[in-house]
């Protein structure tokens, strides 16, 4: 407190203390003065007996150490000062360092809200999901992109986990299950979640009010109760809290409301809007058919691990029991976090080891500037020096000016992460990245940042600081500036070029790598064609169409309409459209062969469409026929299979007329056509074999009406809905696209990785470009006499242009060698995100490497024009 | 009188203004003649080393100043020391007395 008093008296201080001084002398003066001396004498005397009074009025007040605080604020005004004085090196400075900041800020914010932001439930570190694994033997695309072996389990083997486990505290069934929400305003389809009574414990949240279903509510035929997402409330709802006791209709059914979760509440991977019963209590109750994911809480103190062997144990006993289902089936336990992060994760630190790359680039050039800019300022510094400043004095001075340049640059990144953010969450589907709907600058963001912006100053600041103030004040001097060559610190420029040459090729080749591994998958063939085709999703209400025979007829009659439509040329429907990443699977043999042993039927992925499907979606038709209004229920189903199922299960022969026996809704059938193989699940997985089974036959509760049109799908979504409409109107559709927005939003999240890294690696060849361009423009600037003397002894200006160039090299192609070496090695962690391209094609390692050198040649033929322009006259009477 | 100079040890300047100061109120020229008095003129110190000394003694709260008046009438500051001031000597001079007795035991095998 006093000490801070004496701060603000700071003034009044030092004019006390100038007093005493001055009154002690004149005593001192006054005694010698009457002890006979003259009064010169005795002021002189009495001067040199007190000593240094500069000396001993700084080192007084020193005590009072506001000495550091002071001389910081005044180091800052100069560097404000000295960096004013330089516009164009400051503007430049804080914009390289503002792009690197504001693209690691913008990278770092997705990183804080996907990966590091802990899920929002208490204790989230103990939920855990639990899937099947298949045995390897079978092969469905069902098992998704990247084979990670995380299949739903049934209801039976459900109960089984739930009764015969002991590590876990709870455990909850999960299914989807979309259902049309009618009575207020207009039909829509909401997401929902049939769950088990569990499912709110193992979250660990509380309702906003109202209350949450119990066990004895989720049992087979218990009430019909609905638990409201805080959204879904406030936007159908108005928020009135009244609606709890009241019904709504869902597929024409009464539920009553009994509670709203509140806001924020939501799965990451499993959105809903309402939560209903699941109801599944026991075996009775239970079915083989694996739909069900699985959400559970660990016990404390169980770990994983732990958790996963009870689990597996419980599996093998359920394989013992009922082999047909579960011959070599087994278990895994993961996380909810992993769940949830696991995909993107690898993605996002590859973004961010690049964004850091571009910001090391960055620091590099900013650092270069700074040396250069040393080399004139060396004078000054010297001057300092010799007048008495101690070298921490200098080092902190320009560091000063080094964060000053820092922290400006670093708001300004913050502007254009602002920026760059809204683009990049704008640019995904909603849910391509898990979370990224929270995605936004917070406090944690601006510490990153801060935090950057001063590790940046010390990595570009110190090392010109340091190198700046050993030198010797007295060469310093003496030396004539026209005739400095390289200066101090021209190695350090070299190498750091050099680094920047490097690191940049690493990325460059990072980006190609993955733009061409882009381009595979987008230029897969996929066997569809997709343009012209609408796609509108929906849920055919069961409560109405409860018999799968009026199901049947009335997906039928809606298509009949659609057909009508102008501008419609062919309609059909399909349960789970091509590209959405899952597809059915189920089991089947030959019913021509001996029945294999239990457990060991081959699978195959299930699609059920309407007539017409394979025109719609331009799949030819290789043998046999299409589905057609003959194929109804009364008969015996038809099959329709795929060139990949007949060329594994009928090879050399001709599986039309064969028979086959499925594990499906309906339990055999007869093939009567082959399509040409697709791929289904998604761009990257090659067709598997595939039984497509008739909508009117086998008919599906859900499903997406697929439309051929001659202009633009969008002209014709309008009719079609109308259409849909007349037949029902109360049909909630959902997702109204074009079949190429689908096709396309099933790799947005690549395009936006591939696009983002190609972006920074831009960046990163700018700012080496820059970095080269300034090192050797700096270095013409400062050989301007030299190059006159070369000049005027007759050297040619394309011998000049040449050596510059040669320069160029000198630095562009260690850099070069160097970023391919790393670049073999580093490329490596790229493997699991690449497509049809190997971490080592040749090409993209040349082609990089070529534009890396052209690039490089133009940054130094600029400066090299500039030596062939020199007039040796004027630079040698320059001085 | 040797015109080798020797510095004193850390410390010393201040004991011996508390030491001065403890006798009564001094304004600084006052003090600095008081000290070369004392010492019988053996210890030289410029006098302006005072006023740093000084200052970090009443930072410390050991010693306090007011404004007075010297014997050539001149507006001048004159300190006294605080009661942690005088608590701070005694401590002082105990340890320098412990460390003058352990200095004479070391220096006394080589006088025999």
């Amino acid at each position: 407190m006093n000490r801070l008093r004496q701060f603000f008296r700071r003034s009044s201080l030092d004019r006390e203390l100038d007093g005493e001084i001055a009154a002690h002398i004149q005593e001192m003066a006054d005694e010698l003065m009457e002890s006979g001396m003259s009064r010169e004498d005795g002021l002189l005397t009495a001067r040199t007996r007190f000593g240094n009074r500069t000396a001993v009025f700084e080192q007084s007040r020193e005590v009072w150490s506001f000495h550091t605080i002071e001389s910081f604020f005044r180091d800052l005004r100069m560097g404000a000062r000295a960096l004013r004085r330089t516009p164009l090196f400051t503007a430049g400075a804080a914009l390289t360092l503002a792009l690197g900041i504001g693209a690691s800020a913008a990278i770092f914010s997705l990183i804080n809200a996907v990966l590091l932001r802990p899920l929002p439930f208490p204790q989230s570190d103990r939920i855990v999901m639990l899937w099947e694994r298949p045995p390897e033997r079978i092969s469905t695309a069902a098992l998704g992109p990247s084979r990670q072996h995380r299949n739903p389990t049934s209801s039976l083997n459900f109960v089984d986990w739930r009764d015969r486990t002991h590590s876990f505290a709870a455990m909850a069934a999960i299914s989807r299950f979309p259902m049309g929400l009618s009575g207020y305003g207009s039909p829509r389809e909401v997401e929902s979640l049939q769950v088990s009574a569990a499912f709110f414990h193992v979250l660990g949240v509380p309702p906003l009010f109202g209350r949450i279903f119990d066990t004895t509510e989720d049992v087979p035929n218990g009430p019909r109760v609905v638990v409201l997402s805080y959204p879904l409330w406030q936007e159908q709802f108005g928020g009135e809290r009244s609606i709890v006791g009241r019904d709504v209709l869902l597929h024409d059914d009464p539920y009553k409301v009994i509670g709203v979760m509140p806001e924020g509440f939501d799965l990451p991977a499993d959105r809903a809007e309402i939560w209903v019963p699941i109801q599944i209590t026991g075996r009775a109750s239970a079915s083989e058919g694996r739909y069900l994911r699985v959400l559970a809480k660990l016990k404390p103190g169980v770990s994983i691990a732990q958790a996963e062997t009870d689990l597996i144990a419980a599996e093998h006993d359920i394989a013992r029991e009922r082999p047909a289902f579960n011959r070599d089936w087994s278990a895994t336990v993961l996380t909810l976090y992993e769940q949830t992060t696991g995909d993107v994760s690898t993605a996002l630190l590859l973004l961010f080891g690049a964004v850091m790359v571009v910001m090391l680039i960055a620091s590099g050039n900013v650092a270069n500037l700074l040396l250069m800019r040393s080399t004139h300022r060396r004078r000054e510094i010297a001057l300092r020096a010799a007048l008495g400043a101690s070298r921490a004095r200098i080092v902190a001075q320009l560091l000063a000016e080094s964060s000053l340049l820092s922290l400006s640059g670093g708001a300004l990144g913050i502007a254009f992460a602002f920026l760059g953010l809204r683009a990049i969450v704008a640019s995904l589907p909603a849910l391509a990245v898990p979370r990224s709907e929270a995605v936004h600058i917070d406090a944690r963001v601006l510490a990153f940042s801060l935090a950057l912006s001063i590790f940046t100053t010390l990595l570009f600041g110190l090392a010109p600081a340091l190198s700046f103030s050993r030198t010797t004040p007295g060469a310093a001097l003496k030396e004539n500036s026209t005739r400095a060559t390289s200066g101090g610190g021209g190695r350090m420029r070299g190498l750091l070029v050099v680094s920047e040459v490097a690191l940049s090729l690493i990325l460059l080749i990072g980006a190609g790598l993955l733009s061409r591994s882009f381009r595979n998958e987008v230029g897969v063939n996929h066997g569809l064609r997709i343009d012209h085709i609408l796609t509108l999703r929906m849920f055919f209400a069961p409560a109405r169409y409860a018999n799968d025979q009026r199901r049947a007829r009335y997906v039928e009659e809606m298509l009949a309409r659609v057909r009508s439509v102008p501008g419609v040329l062919s309609a059909s429907s399909v349960d789970i459209l091509p590209m959405l990443g899952t597809v059915s699977g189920s089991v089947f043999r030959r019913s021509d062969r001996p029945e294999p042993p239990e457990g060991y039927w081959p699978a195959a992925d299930y699609v059920i469409v309407s007539p017409q499907y394979f025109s719609v979606m331009g799949i030819p038709l290789l043998r046999g026929r299409d589905f057609n209004e003959r194929d109804t229920m009364s008969l015996e189903p038809s099959i329709i299979v795929n060139q990949a199922f007949a060329d594994k299960f009928f090879p050399s022969e001709n599986p039309l007329g064969k028979r086959l026996d499925l594990d499906w809704a309906i339990r055999h059938g007869v093939i009567v056509g082959m399509a040409a193989s697709t791929r289904q699940t998604d761009l990257k997985v090659a067709p598997e074999p595939t039984i497509f089974l008739s909508q009117a036959q086998s008919p599906r509760y859900f499903g997406a009406l697929v439309v051929r049109t001659a202009l633009a799908p969008s002209a014709a979504a309008r009719g079609v809905e109308d259409a849909i409409r007349t037949v029902d109107p109360d049909q909630a559709i959902s997702h109204i696209e074009s079949m190429e927005q689908v096709v396309s939003d099933s790799v947005a999240r690549q395009r936006l990785e591939s696009l983002l890294l190609a972006i920074f690696a831009v960046l990163a060849l700018v700012l080496a470009a820059v970095g080269l361009y300034s090192v050797l423009a700096y270095s013409v600037a400062l050989r301007t006499r030299e190059i006159g003397v070369r000049m005027a002894l007759g050297a040619s200006p394309l011998q000049l242009v040449r050596g510059v160039v040669r320069d160029g090299f000198g630095l562009m192609l260690p850099g070069i060698a160097a970023g391919l070496a790393a670049s073999l090695v580093l490329t490596r962690l790229l493997d699991s995100l690449l497509y049809g391209v190997t971490p080592f094609d040749p090409l993209t390692y040349a082609a990089v490497s070529l534009l890396l050198l052209f690039v490089g040649i133009f940054a130094s033929w600029l400066p090299a024009r500039r030596a062939a322009a020199v007039d040796p006259a004027g630079s040698l009477r320059a001085e | 009188m040797s015109t080798e100079r020797r510095d004193l040890f850390p410390g010393a300047l201040e004991m011996m203004i508390l030491q001065m100061l403890r006798r009564g109120p001094l304004h600084g020229y006052a003090l600095a003649q008081q000290i070369r008095h004392n010492s019988d003129d053996l210890l030289q110190i410029e006098e302006g080393t005072l006023y740093p000394a000084l200052q970090r003694l009443q930072r410390q709260g050991w010693v306090e100043a007011k404004w007075g008046m010297s014997a050539h009438n001149r507006k001048v500051r004159v300190y006294h020391v605080t009661p942690a001031g005088g608590k701070q000597l005694q401590r002082e001079v105990s340890s320098f007395e412990r460390m003058l007795a352990g200095i004479a035991r070391v220096m006394r095998p080589a006088r025999s």
